[in-house]
C-alpha cells in the first residue's frame, strides 16, 4: 500500500512555507518584532528579495494575506495602514508597515529550534497560497493535539470531533463530503453565505464566502435578476429570477457584512432565500484535500516531535491566540 | 444541445444529481457563435473572462462561470460532430424553453471521452 507522507506540514517546526518563513526572518533582520516599531513594508520586501529573490509583488500578497483576519486564523503579521479589503486593493508597500505579530514571533522562534514545534502551518492550512489544506479552527486544533499528546491512542473518532470542520473565518455554512475531507480524500466543499429573511419584503445576506467581494456579488445578484427571458420564456424568466427589487451594501466594515435585497411585492421570501443561496457568489466550492487522514496528520505530527516539550508549545501558542 | 451530466439529468436520470455544470455542444456556424459569445458575455460573472468573439471559432473548450453556474462549451466538439450529434439528438422542455438534448447514448460516450469515465 502506497503511504503519502504529510510532508514539511508535520516534519517543519512550524510547518510554514518557505516564503512565509522567509517574510517572517526578514521582519526580523529589519528588527520589525512585536515589541517594536512597525516597519515600512517596502524595507520587509526588499529584504525578502535579498533574501530568496522573491519579487516584492509576489511577496506583499504573502505579507497582507498573514496578516488579514479572513485569511488565516493564526495572523503572523500587524499590520499598520490599509492591508485591503474583501471588496478594494490594499494601499501600496510604500506607504503602510507592517512587523511580526506575537503568533509569528513565536512561529520564527520555533524555527529557530528556540522554542518547541507549531503547528501553525497544520491550522492555516495553504488556501490562501492556492493550496488544498483548508484553515482549522485554532483553539480546537490545539485541543485535539494536546489530547495525542496525553493519550497518543486516542480513537481517530475522538480527534476528528475535537478538531471539527474547516474553519473559513467569515462564518459561511459549510456542507459537502466532510466525512472525505476528513478521511484524506480529495472533495470539494461547499460554503454558502448566510442569508436571513428579514421581514416580507427583505433578505439580509450577512455573510459569504472568504473568497466573494460584496460588489461583485451584488453585480451578480442584479444579473441574475435581469428580465433577459420575460419577453420570450416567460416561464423560464419566472423559474430564474429571485424577485428582488434592489440591492444595497450596508456593510460597516470588513468585519460586519450587510447585504440588504428588497423584494418585489408579492415574492415569497423564503423561496428568495433559498435561490439567491444558489447564486454564484453567495455560494462557492472549494477543493481540498489532506495529505493523509486529518487524524493521522495530527498524530503524525505529535508523533514526529514527541520528543520535545510539546504541551508548553500548545499553551504559548494558545495564550498567543487568547491574549 | 446539451451533453454531459445536464442532459442525463434532463432525460430523467437521477443518478447523475447533483450536476455541477452544464456542457454544451455548439453549432459551429459563424452566426451561431456570435450569438453563443453574445449570451456568454451577457450571463457571465466577469464579461471580460469569456474569450474574443473571434476566437470561438478556433477553441476547443471554453469553460464560463455564468450567474446562472458553470457552463463548459466544447467548442471543438461542435465542430467535429455537431450534425451527427443533432441527428440523433431530442428536445426537452426546460420551462417553456425547448433545449436539444444529446442522445444518452452519446451523452456516455462524450463523458468516457471526456472524463473517462
Amino acid at each position: 500500500m502506497a503511504v503519502r507522507s504529510p510532508g514539511r506540514v508535520v516534519e517543519g517546526r512550524s510547518g510554514l512555507g518557505m516564503v512565509e518563513q522567509s517574510i517572517l526572518a526578514a521582519m526580523d533582520a529589519i528588527r520589525a518584532r512585536p515589541n517594536s516599531y512597525h516597519k515600512k513594508s517596502l524595507a520587509v520586501l526588499a529584504a525578502v528579495e535579498e533574501g530568496i529573490g522573491l519579487a516584492p509583488g509576489y511577496a506583499y500578497e504573502m505579507v497582507l494575506d498573514l496578516a488579514r483576519p479572513w485569511v488565516v486564523p493564526i495572523r503572523l503579521v500587524d499590520f499598520h495602514g490599509n492591508f485591503g479589503g474583501r471588496d478594494y486593493d490594499a494601499a501600496g508597500p510604500r506607504y503602510t508597515e507592517c512587523r511580526l505579530s506575537p503568533a509569528g514571533g513565536l512561529a520564527l522562534r520555533s524555527e529557530r529550534g528556540e522554542v518547541p514545534p507549531l503547528p501553525i502551518g497544520l491550522i492555516n492550512g495553504n488556501i490562501y497560497a492556492q493550496g488544498l489544506r483548508p484553515p482549522l479552527d485554532p483553539l480546537r486544533a490545539i485541543t485535539a493535539l494536546r489530547r495525542l499528546v496525553d493519550k497518543p491512542r486516542s480513537p481517530s473518532r475522538e480527534i476528528v470531533e475535537l478538531v471539527g470542520p474547516p474553519e473559513f473565518l467569515t462564518g459561511c455554512d459549510l456542507s459537502g463530503d466532510l466525512d472525505s475531507f476528513m478521511a484524506g480524500r480529495p472533495t470539494a466543499l461547499r460554503l454558502t453565505g448566510r442569508v436571513v429573511v428579514g421581514d416580507d419584503s427583505h433578505l439580509i445576506i450577512e455573510t459569504l464566502p472568504p473568497n466573494a467581494r460584496p460588489h461583485q456579488v451584488i453585480e451578480t445578484i442584479i444579473k441574475v435578476d435581469s428580465p433577459r427571458w420575460d419577453g420570450t420564456f416567460p416561464q423560464l424568466g419566472a423559474a430564474t429570477r429571485l424577485g428582488i427589487a434592489s440591492i444595497d451594501n450596508h456593510s460597516t466594515s470588513d468585519d460586519v457584512l450587510r447585504l440588504i435585497c428588497t423584494l418585489r411585492p408579492g415574492v415569497d421570501p423564503h423561496q428568495a432565500a433559498e435561490r439567491l443561496r444558489r447564486v454564484p457568489g453567495v455560494v462557492t466550492e472549494i477543493a481540498v484535500a489532506h495529505p493523509v487522514p486529518l487524524a493521522d496528520l495530527l498524530r503524525a505530527w505529535v508523533k514526529h516531535h514527541q520528543s520535545e516539550d510539546l504541551i508548553t508549545a500548545l499553551d504559548s501558542l494558545e495564550t498567543t491566540l487568547t491574549t | 444541445m446539451v451533453v454531459g451530466s445536464c442532459a442525463l439529468f434532463l432525460a430523467g436520470d437521477m443518478a447523475v444529481l447533483p450536476v455541477k455544470d452544464a456542457d454544451i455542444v455548439p453549432d459551429p456556424s459563424p452566426q451561431n457563435l456570435d450569438c453563443l459569445w453574445e449570451a456568454l458575455t451577457d450571463m457571465a460573472v466577469t464579461a471580460w473572462r469569456v474569450p474574443p468573439r473571434g476566437r470561438l471559432g478556433t477553441l476547443d473548450v471554453v469553460p464560463v462561470a455564468t450567474v446562472y453556474g458553470k457552463v463548459d462549451c466544447l467548442l471543438e466538439r461542435g465542430r467535429a460532430d455537431f450534425d451527427d450529434l443533432l441527428s440523433r439528438a431530442s428536445l426537452a422542455p426546460v420551462a417553456d424553453a425547448e433545449v436539444a438534448v444529446a442522445s444518452e447514448a452519446d451523452c456516455r460516450r462524450l463523458r468516457s471521452l471526456y472524463k473517462g469515465r
